[in-house]
């Protein structure tokens, strides 16, 4: 579920306003397979200009039968980016209708129709006011940090960047603290946060937290870390027996 | 000169026409009544002192008696020409606010006048009576029309919320409180910053009304005014997102043009106005449906990392953020190694990342790294630990001094 298999992964995109557009750019540098409906045909021939992979369905989205025609069935995500909020969150129900396994990702202008387009069952929504805002902010008092995120959620390849590992119930070090491990000390790694089972996240954990089962631990490294941690993980429970062992062994 | 500004303004204004109105109304109504209540001659006077000093001499007064120790020297007081005017100006003033009339004058004036002084005394009233409320409406419309008019209670405000302003420095200015500008403003009060906000509605938008460190001034004067009574000269950026495009342009330029250290960020409506924006001054120029649909799209490239991301840059519940830190060129710190300044002891703050002036990225920076000039530090804080973070790289030279 987290990682879409990108040339099966179909998307269709609803709407070619300037957002329609530049879902439609970043799409097809990540090499999506593309379908775009639209009721203005100038809009479309502007789309297809952009690639000639890309599928156009030219009419009213609204209509399940153009939805239909956009091969919405066999499609895994799609995007409402219609201009107002009303036919955004039509556009999400009639998909989910033909659809249910879809993602939607839609535009949302206030909290209201964000509310309502959850309601719907869209996965995400984006409030451009809200982007607008973290995005000026960011520039203003951590631009580097935007530059950062942005390079990590934009990059081609994914060998390094973001790190998550996840504990499973045979994991040893279950029930250690973050202290004992010395993940830090070994491998050098910082966690930066530990997403628990539940969806929360634990920001900059201390020395006391206890690992349990379902955790991630949150980092930023190479893929080299991603492996350091990894054996440390595995590793650390055998140490302990040993340990024992040798602690029997010095006590006889 | 604002204020000789305002004097300007007072004396020009009707206002001025109705006090002077209501200054001769008032020396006409004193001059009449002076004219018409009963003088006392200098006989009167003399008999009037004579029955006091043989009513003080009594030896044991009787009530009565006391009564009229009491009203004669009202009496005399009152026949004083002090004592007259003053008189007269209580019959102006309770003639010409319609308090009461007729009692009075009748005890004071009516009943002592000749027949031909109360004719003349009856025609003058009825005169003076109208006149004075004709002048009493004027000058009660022009008051109240003065005061909605200059907004004088506004003013005051204005006045103490610029008093404010002035005393801000390393402040951001953000044009346009509606929609993105009001999160913008939110994000920098959240972290602390002073924020000047200049929208065209004259109130402050409701949701910011009462946070504290924000200071709104509404645009109903000329930009560069606006500007500098916002303190553009102190100020750290300018955040310029107006709806209208050439709006923001002109505000980007104007204020680029005030103070050329500014670093500006604007909006625009489309690709090619953001070169026009960059013209300008603007260091910064996105447009608004570019960073949505982004966003749209960064949610499918790489779903858990935004999940993340999202929670721990935008989300208002927790205070730990990804925070930076730039080391600047006279750092102290730069060129020791990481082992040795000992960030994460001291301020808690955990640094996993350096991002270098080439552009590359140091994940997990280790005990040996050394710092340098223009490392950018990425690390995980509470604005409180960031401000740590600054003073402990800051202070390692007075210690190196020592």
């Amino acid at each position: 579920m987290s990682t879409l298999d990108k040339t099966t992964a179909f998307c269709v995109v609803c709407g070619t306003g300037e957002t329609g557009i530049c879902v439609v750019e970043e799409l097809l540098r990540h090499d999506f397979r593309i379908s775009v409906i639209d009721i203005d045909p100038d809009a479309l021939k502007r789309v297809e200009d952009l690639d000639s992979k890309i599928t156009t369905v030219q009419g009213n989205c609204l209509s399940d039968s153009i939805l239909r025609k956009s091969d919405l069935i066999n499609a895994r995500v799609l995007f409402c980016v219609l201009p107002d909020d009303r036919s955004n969150v039509f556009l999400s129900l009639s998909a989910k209708r033909i659809n249910p396994e879809l993602d939607i990702y839609s535009l949302a202008s206030d909290i209201s129709a964000e509310r309502k387009l959850k309601l719907v069952g869209t996965r995400k929504t984006v409030n451009q006011d809200t982007a607008e805002g973290l995005r000026i902010s960011n520039e203003m008092l951590r631009p580097n940090v935007a530059k950062f995120i942005d390079g990590i959620v934009f990059a081609r390849e994914k060998t390094e960047g973001y790190i998550s590992i996840e504990i499973d119930c045979e994991c040893p070090s279950i029930g250690r603290t973050l202290k004992k491990l010395e993940l830090q000390n070994r491998t050098g790694v910082v966690i930066i946060a530990i997403g628990k089972s539940d969806g929360s996240y634990i920001y900059s954990p201390s020395g006391d937290y206890r690992l349990s089962v379902g955790d991630n631990l949150l980092c930023f490294g190479t893929g080299d870390d991603r492996e350091a941690i990894q054996s440390l993980l595995l590793t650390s429970g055998d140490k302990k027996e040993k340990w024992k062992k040798l602690r029997r062994i010095f006590e006889k | 000169m604002q204020r000789w500004h305002g004097f300007a303004y007072f004396l020009s204004s009707k206002i001025a026409v109705a006090l002077t109105l209501f200054m001769i109304v008032m020396i006409i109504g004193v001059s009449g009544f002076m004219v018409f209540t009963t003088h006392k001659s200098g006989e009167e006077k003399e008999q009037l002192t004579a029955d006091l000093q043989n009513l003080h001499n009594l030896e044991s007064p009787t009530d009565s008696q006391l009564s009229e120790i009491n009203s004669i020297e009202m009496q005399l007081d009152e026949s004083t020409f002090a004592g007259e005017v003053l008189l007269s100006c209580y019959m102006t003033a309770i003639t010409i606010t319609t308090v009461g009339f007729d009692d009075v004058v009748r005890e004071y004036a009516y009943d002592y006048m000749d027949e031909k002084w109360r004719r003349s005394y009856n025609l003058w009233v009825t005169f003076f009576v109208i006149i004075a409320y004709m002048a009493i409406l004027y000058v009660n419309a022009n008051f109240v029309a003065y005061l909605v008019g200059t907004r004088l209670a506004e003013n005051m405000k204005r006045r103490v919320i610029l008093r404010n302003i002035s005393r801000l420095s390393n402040h951001y200015i953000v044009c346009g409180c509606t929609g993105a500008g009001s999160f913008v403003i939110s994000e920098f009060l959240r972290t602390g910053i002073p924020v000047v906000g200049i929208g065209s509605d004259p109130n402050p938008p409701h949701n910011l009304r009462k946070r504290n460190g924000f200071f709104y001034l509404s645009r109903d004067r000329s930009d560069d005014v606006l500007f500098s009574e916002a303190g553009i000269m102190k100020a750290n950026g300018l955040v310029s997102v107006v709806q209208d495009d050439s709006d923001n342009l002109y505000l980007t330029l104007t204020a680029h043009l005030m103070n050329n250290n500014l670093k500006i960020v604007s909006r625009a409506a489309g690709k090619e106005n953001e070169e026009k924006l960059a013209l300008v001054g603007a260091d910064v120029s996105f447009t608004p449906s570019i960073t949505a649909g982004k966003k749209l799209v960064a949610d499918i490239l790489n779903r858990e990392t935004m999940d993340f991301m999202e929670k721990m840059v935008d989300s208002t519940g927790h205070n730990c953020r990804i925070e930076e830190y730039t080391v600047e060129s006279d750092c102290p710190a730069a060129g020791k190694t990481m082992g040795k300044i000992n960030l994460g002891r001291k301020t808690g703050a955990k640094i996993f990342a350096i991002m270098k002036q080439n552009g590359s990225t140091i994940y997990n920076p280790g005990a040996d790294y050394v710092l340098e000039q223009a490392d950018v530090l990425l690390t995980i804080a509470s604005p409180e630990q960031l401000k740590l973070i600054a003073r402990t790289l800051q202070r390692h030279k007075r210690r190196k001094t020592q």
